[in-house]
Parts: C-alpha cells; sequence; structure tokens
C-alpha cells in the first residue's frame, strides 16, 4: 500500500506511523548528541502526551513552534522575555489536532517572536539546517521545517506572517502551506502582526501537509477573524488531476537577478505543470516591488502595538528597578536585537508626523498589492513562482544587514499582504540544496494550489 | 527621510525600550539603512490606486444597522445618563461589607 492510500484509508494509520515516527526518546537523544539541530526548545514527556480522540492523525506525533500556546510544555516565543511561560490555555489548532487523535512531540524552535527568516533570532540559539548542518533552515518557524526534514516527526504546525512557513520549507526540501488568513484559528497563537499572522502546516508531503490544513481548520467563535466556511477534504486535493487548470506565471517573480540554476529549476517545474495537464499563461503583478518596504512597515506597527504586553506586570520576565518606568524599559531591554530594531521601526513610523508618509502608504499600498492578485486571479486558477530567490545561507551570513535578511522574503509576503493563500513544494535541488517553488491561489483556493502541488510532487516522484 | 541617534533614543522612550550605547548607534545605523529602503513606497504616489483602497480580499456583507440604537450613549457626557453622578465619579452602591462613610 503506498504511502497515500495509508494516509487516506483512516484504518491503516496508526500502523503506518507507528512504524515509520521516532519515539519522544529518539528525538531527545538525537538533538542532545552531536548531530542535534536545535530544532525543539522542549520534548515531551511521556506524561504530556494527553488522551485524544479517535480521527485521521490518531497516533501520529506533531511538533508545534513554540509561539503556540500548549498549557502542559512552555511557550517561550523563542524569547528571554517569555523563557519558562506556561499559558493558562491551549491554542484552538492544538485542541483540534488532539480531538483529531495527534499527540504533541514537542515545541520547536523560532527566530524570537517570529520576527526573521533564519531561526538565528532565538534567544535559545540557531536552528541548523539538517540537509546542511552550516547552513540556516530558514525562518521562522525553522525548527519545525528541520524537525519535519529530519524525521524527527511527519507534520509540524509553524507561523506565517512574511513566508515563516514556505520560506523554510523550501529551505529545508519539505512542503509548507499558508493558508487563506481566517482558515485557521488564531486563538492561542501569540500575536506578531494581527492583519498578517495565520498559522500554517509542514508536512514530509503534500498530503501529509494538506491533511494536517484540513484537521486545524475551521471556524472558531474565539477568533473573530475566522472565517465562517466549510473546510474541504485538502487531502483529497492532493491527488486530484489538473487537467485544464490555468497557472499564471507572473514576470516580476522571475527577475533576471535569479541564478540561472534556480532560473532553470523553475522553468522545469513550470514545464511539469503543463505536462500535467495545466495550461501556463504569463501575467503581470505591477506592485511587486514594493511588497518588501510595505510589509515592514505595517508588520512593524502592528508589532510595536503587540508587544507592548510585554512590560514585565502581566507576562513572563520582569527585572527589578526603582519606579514604574524604569522597570518597563529594563524589562523590556531583554528582547533581542531583532525584536528592538523592528518595535523601533513599528513605534516611528506610527509617531506623529510621520503616520502617513509610511503607515498610511504602506496601507494604500497593500490594497493596490491585493488589487493585482484579484485581477490575476479573474484570468488564472493558480500562480507560480519561486518561494525564496535563493536555497539556504551560511549561518551569520546576513545577520547583520537587516535589509539583506527582508528581502529573503520578497516572493513571499505579497500572499500575506493580500490574505491569499500560499504553498512551497520541493522542485530539486541547487548544488545539492533544495529549492522551494511557490503556489499562490485566490481567497480560499487551498484546494486549487494543493492540487498542483501534488501533480509537481508526483511529477518528481515519477523521476526516482 | 533619515534619524539621528537623539531621534532613536526618544523613539526607544516611546517604545519603552532600555537601549545601551553601542545599541543606540547600531540602531541608528539600522532604521536609516532599511529607512531608505522603505522610502521607495513614495515612488508609488503616482501611479493608479484601485477605488476601494480600504478592500482585502472578498468583499464582506455589510453590518445591518437596523437593531442598533444610536446615538452612541459614549458620545455623551457621562452625567447626561448616569443614575447618579458627583463631582466627576459615578455613584454607586456600597460593596457589601464596606462601610460608606469609611468608619471602622
Amino acid at each position: 500500500m503506498s504511502l497515500q492510500d495509508e494516509i487516506l484509508s483512516s484504518s491503516e494509520v496508526l500502523d503506518f506511523r507507528g512504524s515509520t515516527l521516532r519515539s519522544l526518546d529518539d528525538i531527545k537523544e538525537l538533538e542532545d548528541g552531536p548531530e542535534g539541530l536545535n530544532a525543539f526548545l522542549a520534548v515531551a514527556e511521556p506524561e504530556d502526551l494527553e488522551a485524544c480522540g479517535q480521527g485521521p492523525l490518531e497516533g501520529v506525533m506533531v511538533a508545534l513552534k513554540d509561539n503556540i500556546c500548549t498549557k502542559r510544555l512552555p511557550t517561550t516565543c523563542g524569547s528571554r522575555i517569555l523563557k519558562g511561560y506556561r499559558s493558562p490555555y491551549e491554542a484552538t489548532a492544538v485542541q483540534r489536532l488532539r480531538q483529531a487523535g495527534a499527540l504533541i512531540a514537542g515545541k520547536t524552535n523560532l527566530d524570537e517572536f517570529g520576527m526573521g527568516s533564519s531561526t538565528e533570532n532565538s534567544a535559545f540559539g540557531p536552528t541548523l539546517n539538517p540537509v546542511d548542518r552550516s547552513l540556516v533552515p530558514g525562518g521562522s518557524s525553522g525548527g519545525s521545517a528541520a524537525a519535519v526534514a529530519a524525521g524527527y516527526v511527519r507534520m509540524a504546525l509553524g507561523s506565517d506572517t512574511g513566508g515563516s512557513v514556505r520560506q523554510p520549507a523550501a529551505f529545508c526540501g519539505v512542503v509548507g502551506i499558508k493558508p487563506t488568513y481566517g482558515r485557521i484559528s488564531r486563538y492561542g497563537l501569540i500575536a506578531f502582526a494581527s492583519s498578517l499572522d495565520q498559522i500554517g502546516t509542514i508536512g514530509a508531503t503534500v498530503l501529509e501537509a494538506s491533511l494536517l490544513l484540513e484537521v486545524v481548520s475551521g471556524h472558531d467563535t474565539r477568533d473573530s477573524t475566522s472565517a465562517e466556511k466549510p473546510v474541504p477534504r485538502y487531502r483529497d486535493a492532493a491527488v486530484q488531476s489538473i487537467k485544464g487548470m490555468v497557472v499564471g506565471i507572473p514576470t516580476e517573480y522571475f527577475p533576471e537577478q535569479l541564478d540561472p540554476p534556480v532560473r532553470a529549476l523553475l522553468d522545469e517545474a513550470c514545464e511539469r505543470l503543463v505536462a500535467a495537464g495545466a495550461e501556463g499563461r504569463p501575467v503581470s503583478l505591477p506592485h511587486t516591488e514594493f511588497a518588501i518596504p510595505c510589509y515592514y512597515v505595517l508588520a512593524t506597527a502592528e508589532a510595536s502595538s503587540n508587544l507592548a504586553r510585554y512590560d514585565g506586570v502581566r507576562f513572563g520576565a520582569r527585572l527589578p528597578a526603582e519606579g514604574l518606568d524604569r522597570m518597563y524599559e529594563l524589562t523590556r531591554g531583554k528582547f533581542g536585537a531583532e525584536v528592538k530594531r523592528r518595535i523601533m521601526l513599528g513605534t516611528y513610523v506610527l509617531s506623529s508626523g510621520y503616520y502617513d508618509a509610511y503607515y498610511g502608504t504602506a496601507q494604500r499600498t497593500r490594497a493596490s498589492i491585493a488589487h493585482d492578485f484579484t485581477t490575476a486571479f479573474n484570468e488564472v486558477d493558480v500562480l507560480f513562482t519561486p518561494t525564496s530567490p535563493t536555497p539556504a545561507f551560511p549561518l551569520g551570513e546576513r545577520v547583520l544587514d537587516p535589509v539583506a535578511m527582508y528581502l529573503s522574503d520578497v516572493f513571499t509576503v505579497t500572499a500575506n499582504l493580500a490574505g491569499i493563500p500560499g504553498l512551497s513544494v520541493p522542485i530539486g535541488t541547487v548544488g545539492g540544496l533544495p529549492l522551494g517553488g511557490q503556489l499562490l491561489g485566490p481567497w480560499w483556493g487551498e484546494s486549487h494550489i494543493i492540487a498542483a502541488a501534488g501533480a509537481l510532487e508526483a511529477s518528481y516522484g515519477e523521476d526516482t | 527621510m533619515s534619524v539621528s541617534a537623539r531621534d532613536v533614543q526618544r523613539i526607544g522612550e516611546l517604545a519603552r525600550l532600555h537601549l545601551e550605547d553601542d545599541e543606540l548607534e547600531r540602531l541608528t545605523l539600522d532604521l536609516n539603512a532599511i529607512l531608505r529602503h522603505v522610502d521607495s513606497l513614495r515612488d508609488l504616489g503616482s501611479t493608479k490606486q484601485p477605488e476601494d483602497s480600504s478592500q482585502i480580499g472578498p468583499k464582506l456583507t455589510p453590518v445591518s444597522h437596523e437593531h442598533f440604537e444610536g446615538p452612541d450613549k459614549l458620545h455623551e457626557m457621562p452625567e447626561d445618563f448616569a443614575p447618579e453622578w458627583k463631582e466627576g465619579f459615578f455613584i454607586v452602591p456600597a460593596p457589601p461589607g464596606v462601610n460608606p462613610s469609611g468608619d471602622q
């Protein structure tokens, strides 16, 4: 029975998972040993594995990014300011995992509060890329992507504010899905930029990432931005034909500066989509060049507001000082360099005299970017782009150059700005390093991008 | 636009962040590099904006206001609708066990 058949047949799921997944002891031993990746910030103890329901994930261990609240395990957001913090409640996505029978294997490393593209901004040290330990795994959900790529678990949850699920999935050679804004409840996801944040899924295959998405999606009365829309069987979409699907190729996502080997792999992926029955069509998204500055104004503005709550009074760490204001300042001084940088930028762009020049302009730009997508999706079913301009880069290469680091997200932030779903699927290797192709769909178009990704995955699978 | 070290110090105060001297210097450089990049947004000023720039995503059904009473009470002065009001405070019954006169 194929992997696909085993997952689709729920009665076979336990056997399949039981025979292929690592135990908690295995994960701890690997992480503590010389080959450890620092992918996990906490691995569950057997007593943490609460009794759970029967469902399509029965007996499956799933890892969670450490900005998703759990009651039994700490939730640190990769920050010294929340070190040891235990949430009094559990995220809706985690509850849904348990109801589906999943076991929570542990909490994975991330850039502090999700702010970064390499997982080097964690207060608890960087995660290493399992493909090549001298490289970053991407970020900010680098721990989740590395845990799946290393085979610690088959599935993990991440969060994606500007590409934080898709880019690490691409760097580690696994599948990452950021669904439509509102598809998965954000209740219990610690906020970075509330109008952009979305929980996403990472899987070793398109089918597994899709099944995980299906389990955690759906309306939640505790998140007013979650949508009251039925959840399709995404696992079925993963094996659906794409005959007749129109795939748009946005010219702005294929700049001349792309390395020729990267470009060659992208062209080959387009050809494979056509060979699977799709029709390719060039389209234009003219405001793409403004996406990065737009994103970094809006995301930092929202972050400066969301992170104001970490003041030493309501959550986490407190540094003693004489006077309340001094205590606030010293406590918040525990934030890492990137978080401070973003809080400062966000405070500046929201300050009197600069608000309209930056924040107001960025909001209008966001609408223009969303309008580009609406226009494109009148002509095509999905869009195909690179996930990232390059494969994984060396640890330390971009830490001191924030603009270079921000530009890593150039192809992913637009989906968050427009609220549309995006998916990264492996499309081969450049110099031995995995490269991801990104599929973007219209609002609630997850099934379309999953089908296209499934077709690509099947096409590459036929080669091996 | 650019920021000086003094500006950065002031932003830090607004954000309630304690910054060491070396952080101040580094942040001034970083913020100026980022702002140079962000300033490209100004180039967009001359391009055509969508008609409804407030709409991101699918059209939502407008909320019906027919069930709402108006105007919002909070737009009136509290003394206009407070049951009891004295010297800028609401007058409410004392909680159980508390002597309103303050005597023990």
